[in-house]
């Protein structure tokens, strides 16, 4: 199954053992080489900023993201994690850049398998890019290969 | 086909690494060896509201491109102390091409040196000489070549390179590589 962050947003995650709703889904960590989503950045009224490991998604429904156990929940620690949470590093809007230096507008959705994380392509304001072109994201850009 | 760009436009664009995504610096200036007719490197800026100079530099063999909107590097490491070749510590000592009157090998005028030409791409390098004509209003591009004799006021232009002279930046890539192939039977270097 394939969805985007854009129609993922809101959606609620419930864990499975409890089934408490830990919280909506507010965006999504991605991993430096913009291969995969590392963790889901959840929010919930009152908390502060948190994130559930990728690896702890049971299942990413269309309705509901249901997770094993409701301690899947860790606090935001990294460095690269923090600056993802605060929207420095953030894949939606973020500039496309070539690995030859030329922009090629920005990106608008994400696409990424359900079963794996995996990113498989991006809308930007230029049309579809294919996710095996992703090279890396940082806050300036999402760096991708040449044409 | 190849791209090129004046040097003077370089300026400013952000310096990027392909490995993080980060704009790791910003240009501030071109390093040009006027003598070799060739593109040392870069000194750089900081980025973002603390700007300044930085004390590193980025060496032309550390680049990764060129384009219109940035300066990529593979990582960080390419804008390292270290990695600083001597002639980007004495910029100064350079001889500046800017000014120089350009003649052409049966004595003509052709006009005054006013910027360097570079091609962007996987292999950035200086490849002309954008002229303000002394007889014209337009400005034109010469191409460059070893053979190109330069003095403290007087650069040569040698006489199989008047035929590659364009009026249009965006012509003149592809004259340029004309010119190599003219110069260079058998292909490239």
């Amino acid at each position: 199954m394939s969805e985007t962050f854009n129609s993922s947003d809101g959606r609620p995650v419930v864990a499975v053992d409890t089934a408490e709703t830990l919280g909506q889904i507010k965006g999504f960590i991605i991993d430096p080489t913009a291969t995969r989503i590392e963790s889901v950045h959840i929010s919930r009224r009152g908390k502060k900023a948190e994130v559930i490991p990728w690896a702890s998604i049971h299942s990413f429904g269309s309705d509901t993201v249901m997770v094993e156990l409701a301690t899947a929940v860790e606090q935001v620690s990294s460095d690269h994690d923090i600056q993802t949470v605060k929207g420095n590093i953030v894949a939606r809007k973020t500039r496309v850049l070539t690995t030859d230096g030329f922009e090629r507008g920005t990106v608008e959705d994400v696409m990424f398998g359900t079963d794996t994380g995996e990113l498989t392509g991006a809308l930007t304001t230029e049309g579809h890019l294919d996710g095996s072109r992703f090279r890396s994201l940082g806050s300036y850009a999402l760096i991708v290969d040449a044409e | 086909m190849i791209h090129v760009i004046r040097a003077s436009e370089l300026i400013g664009l952000p310096v990027v690494s392909i490995a993080s995504g980060e704009d790791v610096a910003e240009i501030r200036d071109v390093i040009y060896d006027s003598d070799a007719h060739r593109l040392i490197g870069f000194t750089l800026n900081k980025r973002g509201m603390f700007s300044g100079r930085m004390k590193d530099t980025l060496p032309a063999e550390s680049l990764a491109a060129i384009g219109a909107d940035a300066v990529m590097v593979a990582d960080e490491a390419a804008i390292t102390e270290t990695a600083t070749p001597e002639a980007l510590d004495t910029p100064g000592a350079a001889k500046s091409v800017i000014g120089n009157r350009v003649l052409s090998a049966d004595g003509n005028e052709l006009g005054e040196v006013v910027g360097v030409i570079i091609a962007t791409g996987a292999t950035p390098a200086a490849v002309g000489y954008e002229v303000d004509p002394t007889d014209s209003a337009d400005n034109v591009f010469v191409p460059i070549s070893e053979q190109m004799a330069l003095s403290h006021d007087n650069l040569l232009l040698p006489a199989d390179a008047t035929e590659f002279i364009r009026g249009d930046l965006a012509g003149f890539g592809a004259a340029v590589v004309a010119y190599r192939e003219s110069t260079l039977p058998g292909g490239d270097r």
